[in-house]
């Protein structure tokens, strides 16, 4: 090897390292960077007021027209998302809790969406991305009821996590993180 | 043999030079990480109000011409499909040309929708006679702006309802009354009892 081919070396080196270190670099920061969008938790000046009774004996609508008891899941471990057909960030947070639905039956929990939207628009968008949990809704209530639940802004999407007692022990406005959630759902597993 | 005796020289200041640049990407990058994760949740105060996201106007332009101006905050969008108004009660209807041309959005539920940005400027056909206050006797027009927007944080307002009131003759621009009716303002009331409670906080 001529000493100009292996001065090359080294240059080619330096190449593919840094390209290797800046591609390391992007993919940590990929896989680390946060949960898309806004993650607005509770503070302690606005805990829910809606008592765990309250809670359970809410009723809402499911797809076919049937009234739902919240109450149904008290001895679970009970996730409620807020959501709308017409919210982009709800119906792509969606799959995520139906995967954790899936995966985490075992461990007590129970998924329940509220749909802020009409019973219409909720069975088209079943039919065409079922979930696994059940889909109730009340285009009139459901933001007020979120909003009794922590959701002051009113906003969607919005998640509350309920364990056996019924309080409230997380909220949260935006597209919850998925390994917090597993995290919430380990540490509040239901045997 | 060691790597050295291959390479001349200038060779093994260059592999040091390498090296020292590798350590140095590295801690770049691990500095960057942590910034990453830092930037990650958008504080509670930084999402707008929802009249101040999508902040509407209307003025009377003629007779039979209602002009309505939404401005939207930087980072924030509205759906075309979402608007609806009203006259006095009355629907007002508008053809599809009259809108803006909007960006197209791949939406999981309702497939390829129109969304805006920056502003929306609409022309309204309303069948009332604006300008005339003299045979009908009206003292004001109610508009009801119904309307429905996210942020591109990845969260999204409720259906917005809004009130303008127009004085026949005048053409100044008005702004919203200030009550502002969240969520859905018609349909059926499916179910009574505790929900309606916990609603209203009673």
């Amino acid at each position: 090897m001529s000493i100009f081919a292996r001065q090359r070396v080294p240059k080619l080196i330096m190449g593919l390292g840094v390209s290797l270190l800046l591609g390391l670099a992007g993919l940590g920061l990929w896989l680390d960077r946060p949960p898309p969008g806004v993650s607005i938790r509770a503070s302690p000046g606005q805990i829910p007021d809606a008592t765990p009774g309250a809670i359970y004996t809410a009723r809402f609508t499911d797809k076919d027209g049937n009234e739902q008891e919240l109450g149904q899941w008290q001895h679970r471990l009970l996730v409620i998302n807020f959501w709308a057909t017409w919210c982009t960030p709800c119906t792509e947070e969606m799959p995520m809790l139906a995967k954790l639905q899936e995966k985490y039956r075992t461990n007590g929990l129970q998924i329940v969406g509220i749909a802020v939207d009409s019973r219409e628009n909720v069975a088209k968008f079943a039919q065409k991305s079922p979930v696994g949990y059940p889909l109730l809704l009340d285009e009139l209530r459901a933001i007020a009821f979120s909003k009794r639940l922590g959701n002051r802004l009113g906003l969607l999407p919005f998640t509350v996590v309920i364990p056996p007692g019924g309080k409230v022990i997380f909220s949260q406005m935006g597209i919850v993180n998925e390994v917090e959630m597993i995290d919430l759902i380990i540490k509040n597993s239901i045997k | 043999m060691n790597r050295t005796d291959t390479l001349a020289p200038g060779v093994s200041r260059q592999f040091a030079c390498t090296v020292r640049l590798l350590i140095s990407a590295l801690a770049v990058a691990a500095s960057l990480v942590p910034l990453a994760r830092a930037a990650g949740p958008m504080p509670a105060a930084e999402l707008l109000d929802v009249e101040k996201a999508f902040a509407v106007t209307a003025r009377i332009v003629d007779d039979k011409t209602l002009e309505l101006r939404y401005v939207i905050a930087k980072g924030y969008y509205m759906y075309r499909d979402r608007f609806r108004f009203s006259i006095n009660g009355e629907p007002v209807s508008i053809s599809r040309q009259a809108w803006p041309a909007g960006k197209w959005k791949q939406d999981a539920t309702f497939g390829k929708v129109v969304t805006f940005r920056n502003g929306v400027r609409l022309l309204l056909p309303v069948s009332v006679t604006l300008l005339d206050d003299v045979q009908t006797g009206r003292k004001s027009f109610t508009l009801i702006s119904n309307s429905q927007g996210c942020a591109d944080a990845g969260i999204c307002y409720p259906p917005l309802r809004q009130t303008l009131v127009l004085i026949p003759g005048s053409t100044v621009w008005v702004s919203p009354q200030n009550e502002i009716t969240l969520g859905f303002s018609h349909g059926p009331r499916p179910h009574s009892g505790l929900a309606d409670r916990l609603t209203t906080g009673n």
